[in-house]
């Protein structure tokens, strides 16, 4: 994630009180969780799949969720680190 | 309950018929041959119908001229008036010609149909045409088996016009038997009180049958068999005029005030002509023959002469009708208002969610949600696709492959109806709620206004993509038709992502859309340099699907902006880290660059 986006949320964070900036945190790990958890079916899904096609659509939304989940650790990263 | 007993008593009536004379279920059994005919014949043309009739229809009716020809042209071709009133009134419903063109096309439709009278009177009646029938008959239901959906359509037409000749040459032969027991002639009525009678016969007999060619059918082959006498045989014609509207108005019941009109129309004008004709039927008995002994048609010729009258009285009307075809158009507007448009009004938006922000913002949430349900229609039926389709587990492919009509949407009424007010209504509520919140609260209410501006703007996408997207749909060039599919293809797959992402609240997953939208782009991806550099597309198409690629990467950039907004759920906090993870353009741009990267990709 580019460091202004970063910065946007992370001041948001560190503008709200002690009790919201907890909240911040869990809410991110709630949806990493799930990201998490969506990840694994779909790497499970890719080894038994033959299709190519769907091997294609498999990887692509294993892509995204990558993408997704690195953005998520570095603004919980980021939110540690100023906390 | 008239309804419950009409059928029961029609079947008694005709067993009883059949009980007590053969002749009478030869008829009958021409009569439902030659019915059953009219019914592939429609089957055939519907084959049709996905675009050459369309593309015809379309450009043949912005001139009064035109329209009439068009009307008395494709008669001719279909031998049924009728088919074309429905037809024509589908379209009317459908916005693609105006009230005035449709009437042109019905008033010619009229003159069209008597080509009939003498295709039967002529032809049908001289030569042994069950010898015609047969071979046409068995061409036609093999060309019925093949797979292409044109040869299937001829197939049907072949075979309908078969069993239309094997019906006749039954009810011929059903007649000539008849007449050696029974002389309906003993039933004649002469002077006006005979006419009048005849012709509400005419009336129900078209009525009962649906088809005023069977009816002439009827009359022609009861006149050449001397079972009615002449002068019966006119007012009979006149009635099965009035009587084949009645498939238009079966045909308007179930379409818009537009269709009503037409139909209205069409019955104005078939009562108009027949009143004409029972008005001045002898003067126009003198004129048919004048006519008939100036092109030689024997004296006795009943059955020839009928065709002259027929056309005569059908030509008569349309020269008494035209110069009254504006003011009919505006007396049917005034007689037939446009339906009151019911406006879509807010559920959620209350003076009590308004006092309390979350409240508020949820309020707001779910009307936008409504709001988009209601767009979501829209935009499923700009695309031509249905939205039990779309929310089904169908397959895509197998959906935008189903050769079906055109849905009949108009774009602006609907967006007046169920969208506008409603945004206003939102728009307003958000201004009068955010003034007690807090920053927080009141960007929450800001981005669902974005939401719904959104919504709104990918249906005004959607309705300049409808223009081409209706037309190329139905072209005959493979190559355009298959590109404008891919564009339906795209957005049919959007719109059920969103409908997912809404009903489970996982937004994150519309990221997908984003990656895919790209690689759906004809412009972007390559497709649309291809298709002109190999001739595939003119100058004009190219024009138009790079206009409307754009369109559709608009709407789902739109949709996917709106759904990341709006099927969220949870407090602002939740909200916020979830929407935080979607990625942005540059981004998705990256998930692209490793996907290329990646091996057999």
């Amino acid at each position: 994630m580019k460091a202004p986006k970063l910065l946007k949320i992370v001041s948001r964070y560190l503008s709200a009180d002690k009790n919201k900036q907890h909240k911040h945190v869990k809410c991110f790990k709630d949806v990493l969780k799930k990201l998490k958890k969506k990840e694994r079916i779909l790497k499970k899904k890719l080894e038994h799949a033959k299709d190519q096609a769907i091997c294609k659509q498999l990887k692509k939304e294993l892509a995204i969720i990558y993408a997704q989940r690195k953005k998520g650790i570095d603004a919980v990263k980021q939110f540690k680190k100023e906390s | 309950m008239l309804r419950k007993i009409f059928l029961p008593s029609i079947l008694l009536v005709l067993a009883y018929g059949f009980w007590i004379s053969p002749d009478f279920k030869e008829i009958s059994a021409g009569v439902a041959v030659f019915l059953f005919g009219m019914l592939f014949l429609e089957e055939g043309f519907k084959a049709f119908t996905g675009g050459l009739l369309e593309n015809l229809l379309r450009k043949t009716t912005d001139k009064l001229w035109k329209s009439l020809s068009f009307g008395v042209i494709s008669t001719t071709l279909m031998q049924s008036s009728s088919l074309v009133s429905v037809i024509t009134i589908s379209f009317l419903s459908a916005g693609l010609i105006s009230l005035a063109a449709g009437i042109g096309i019905v008033f010619g439709a009229n003159l069209g149909t008597t080509t009939g009278a003498w295709l039967i009177a002529g032809f049908g009646l001289k030569v042994k045409i069950s010898a015609y029938a047969m071979p046409m008959l068995v061409f036609g239901i093999v060309l019925v088996f093949q797979k292409s959906r044109h040869l299937k359509g001829i197939g049907y037409i072949l075979a309908g016009l078969g069993f239309l000749f094997l019906g006749i040459h039954y009810m011929k032969e059903g007649f000539e038997a008849f007449r050696s027991t029974i002389d309906l002639k003993a039933f004649a009525v002469g002077g006006y009180p005979g006419i009048f009678l005849f012709t509400m016969l005419g009336v129900a007999a078209t009525v009962i049958m649906q088809s005023s060619h069977a009816t002439l059918v009827i009359i022609i082959t009861a006149l050449a068999a001397n079972q009615i006498t002449y002068e019966n045989g006119l007012a009979l014609a006149i009635g099965a005029n009035i009587g084949t509207t009645i498939t238009a108005i079966l045909g308007a019941m179930s379409s818009n005030i537009q269709g009503k009109r037409l139909a209205a129309a069409h019955l104005i004008f078939n009562a108009v002509t027949a009143f004409i004709a029972i008005l001045f039927i002898y003067q126009i008995m003198t004129i048919v023959d004048n006519i008939s002994s100036a092109v030689g048609i024997a004296e006795d010729n009943f059955t020839l002469k009928l065709a002259v009258f027929h056309t005569i009285f059908n030509t008569i009307g349309i020269l008494a009708m035209v110069p009254f075809i504006n003011p009919l158009v505006k007396f049917l507007t005034r007689l037939m208002p446009d339906e009151v448009v019911t406006v879509a009004t807010p559920k959620y938006l209350t003076e009590a969610a308004e006092a309390i922000p979350d409240t508020a913002i949820e309020s707001v949430r779910k009307e936008t949600i409504r709001l988009y349900e209601n767009a979501f229609a829209i935009i499923a039926h700009g695309l031509n696709l249905h939205r039990h389709d779309i929310i089904s587990q169908r397959d895509i492919k197998e959906i935008i492959d189903d050769p079906r009509k055109p849905i009949p949407i108009n774009m602006d009424e609907e967006y007046e109806r169920n969208v506008k007010g409603l945004y206003g209504d939102i728009v307003a509520f958000i201004s009068r709620a955010q003034t007690q919140m807090t920053a927080d609260q009141s960007n929450e209410l800001f981005q669902l206004r974005t939401a719904g501006r959104d919504i709104v703007e990918a249906i005004k996408d959607t309705k300049h993509l409808n223009k081409n997207l209706s037309k190329y749909t139905l072209s005959d060039n493979q190559h355009i038709r298959n590109e404008y599919n891919k564009i339906r293809m795209h957005l049919l797959q959007v719109l059920r992502s969103l409908e997912d992402a809404k009903n489970s609240d996982e937004i994150l997953s519309l990221d997908l859309l984003k990656v895919d939208m790209k690689s759906n782009d004809t412009t972007a991806n390559g497709m649309l340099e291809k298709l002109i550099h190999e001739n595939k597309i003119n100058a004009k198409m190219a024009t138009s699907l790079m206009n409307d690629s754009s369109y559709a990467y608009d709407v789902t950039d739109k949709l996917v902006q709106m759904g990341e907004i709006l099927f969220v759920q949870g407090d602002l906090v939740m909200k916020e880290a979830e929407r935080s993870l979607a990625l942005d353009k540059e981004e998705v741009e990256k998930v692209e660059e490793i996907l290329e990267s990646q091996p057999n990709n």
